[in-house]
């Protein structure tokens, strides 16, 4: 559907909807859809292309375009009356499909080859009207164009029919009429005109291809009418625009210094907080509440404690005295006296139940063991000579931790 | 209640009975076979004896951190029983004795060390002095 593009037949509507968000400049590239074509959105003006292509153009809003565009021309004439049109106006190319907006065109080598198109499509729909350079023509086609530029019925451009134009039904929206105005015909019956016809057109399968030839002062106006109210656009969407960034910028200051007060309020509220709990403790002032948090050493801790020497020990208070003791308590006290604690011992050790001591009675038992025969020796142990004769015919040998004076008689 | 007193009691028995059989002078009668003396004067096993060429004296050593000798006599005529002559200290960390031996003349008496250089010495041994004193080599003893 990009191909499909109007050029000066596109809708202008577009570029002045205030709800229009695209951004475009005078180098972009306005490629406009047929009416009807929703997927497309209708009319539709790209956005951060290399340069203008053409400008989709309503039929109730190139109505007053062309009305403007014969006043400045009049007013022109008015204040220029002896000077040529070619000084005041630039020819512009029809091999330039941008000539309406281009903001930078080639025009000295577009104009060596006027056959040079910059897309075929504009070469399909271009060249052969170009050719057609017939005065009588060029007047049909702009008069049919001035007439019947947008009834997307009518007949396509080539051949282009006064009849077939004439009976196309009108289709300007109550605009004021063209038929009574002198200039207008003035401007179309000049023959400079027909030797340098601009098309405009679009033959879509849609809508057949309708055609609105302009000479090129003509065109030249009409682009300067375009461009100046482009650009008023455009300044005011700057205007907008910068508008909005100073907005934005101070939006963006308030914020920041919204966000600094609110950090501050938080480091502040939570001072404010300690500062009124210590007074609300005991008028103490944060410094106090400081050197009050400050650890203590354990020296210092131990010397803030004092004792008594006179009290008594917890360990050593009776709660009952010797004699309202009964049995359990008696039994008690009788355990916790028997406790025995050793080194080796975590735990307490009792004395057994029914245990007497000993007493008096610590002494070994009466009796004596006598070593009355050794049977064997150690000779693994003394492994020197170990078995010897005594003169007296005796046998002395070790066994253990003993020596044995054995007589074999 | 020891063997003194049991004896005492035996014989004060025998005496309270005239029928009995006195017992024989030990001086006297002969010796009886397969009887056995002991000298328990050791408090770990006895690793070297020696006797003496010619007296009724025994050597023996035994096994100890600080190793000593002890000499006693152990002449069957006397009535004491085994008579205790000497001791000699062979020093620190000495460990034991290895080997024990008397002179040809009886008059020294020579001693190995179980220590790591088998230190040898001799002895005045009636005395109890160490006249002289080596260090062998660390070769295992068995003599």
């Amino acid at each position: 559907m990009k191909d499909s593009y109007y050029i000066i037949t596109g809708d202008l509507v577009d570029l002045a909807d205030p709800e229009e968000s695209i951004e475009y400049g005078p180098g972009d590239w306005l490629v406009g859809y047929p009416e009807g074509d929703e997927q497309a959105g209708g009319h539709y003006v790209g956005n951060r292309l290399k340069r203008v292509e053409g400008v989709v153009v309503s039929e109730g809003v190139l109505q007053p375009l062309l009305d403007e565009m014969v006043d400045r021309e009049e007013e022109e004439e008015k204040e220029d009356v002896g000077d040529d049109d070619e000084e005041s106006i630039d020819p512009t190319d029809p091999a330039d499909s941008g000539m309406f907006i281009s903001t930078a065109p080639d025009s000295a080598s577009l104009q060596s080859s006027p056959d040079n198109f910059s897309s075929p499509h504009a070469e399909q729909v271009l060249k052969p009207i170009l050719n057609d350079t017939t005065e009588e023509n060029a007047a049909t086609a702009l008069e049919a164009a001035y007439r019947g530029h947008a009834s997307r019925k009518a007949s396509p451009p080539k051949k282009s029919n006064p009849k077939s134009i004439n009976s196309s039904p009108q289709s300007n929206n109550g605009n004021k009429p063209f038929s009574g105005n002198k200039s207008k015909r003035a401007l179309v019956a000049s023959p400079a005109v027909a030797a340098q016809l601009e098309v405009v057109s679009l033959p879509t399968a849609a809508s057949p291809a309708t055609k609105l030839t302009l000479s090129a002062p003509q065109l030249a106006s009409l682009a300067q009418v375009i461009d100046g109210r482009l650009r008023k656009e455009f300044g005011e969407r700057e205007e907008a625009l910068k508008a909005m960034q100073e907005m934005m910028g101070k939006m963006r200051m308030q914020l920041t210094v919204l966000g600094n007060e609110m950090k501050g309020k938080g480091s502040k509220g939570k001072t404010d907080q300690a500062a009124a709990a210590g007074i609300e403790d005991g008028g103490a002032s944060p410094e106090d509440i400081t050197k009050l948090s400050r650890r203590k050493s354990v020296q210092e801790r131990f010397n803030s404690y004092s004792f008594d020497p006179q009290l008594p020990r917890v360990a050593q208070i009776t709660k009952k005295a010797p004699g309202e003791l009964n049995e359990i308590d008696v039994h008690r006290i009788a355990a916790a006296n028997s406790v025995v604690r050793y080194a080796e011992s975590r735990s307490a050790v009792y004395e057994p139940t029914g245990y007497e001591p000993l007493g008096d009675r610590n002494t070994a038992p009466s009796g004596e063991l006598t070593l009355e025969h050794v049977h064997g020796y150690s000779g693994k142990v003394a492994k020197s000579t170990n078995c010897l004769y005594l003169y007296s015919g005796e046998v002395v040998f070790p066994a253990s931790a003993a020596v044995v004076i054995m007589n074999t008689r | 209640m020891n063997i003194k007193s049991l004896l005492e009691s035996v014989e004060s028995a025998e005496s309270a009975n005239p029928n009995s059989p006195s017992l024989p002078n030990p001086s006297l009668t002969p010796p009886r076979t397969n009887t056995q003396r002991f000298f328990l004067e050791h408090d770990d096993d006895v690793t070297a004896v020696a006797v003496h060429p010619t007296l009724d004296i025994v050597a023996s050593g035994q096994l100890c951190r600080k190793a000593f000798v002890l000499l006693y006599d152990v002449t069957s005529t006397n009535d004491e029983g085994i008579s205790f002559i000497n001791e000699l200290n062979l020093g620190n960390n000495t460990r034991g004795v290895k080997c024990l031996d008397f002179s040809p003349d009886g008059a020294q008496l020579l001693s190995v060390a179980a220590d790591p250089y088998h230190t040898v010495t001799i002895w005045d041994w009636k005395r109890g002095i160490k006249l002289v004193s080596a260090r062998a080599n660390n070769a295992e003893v068995f003599r």
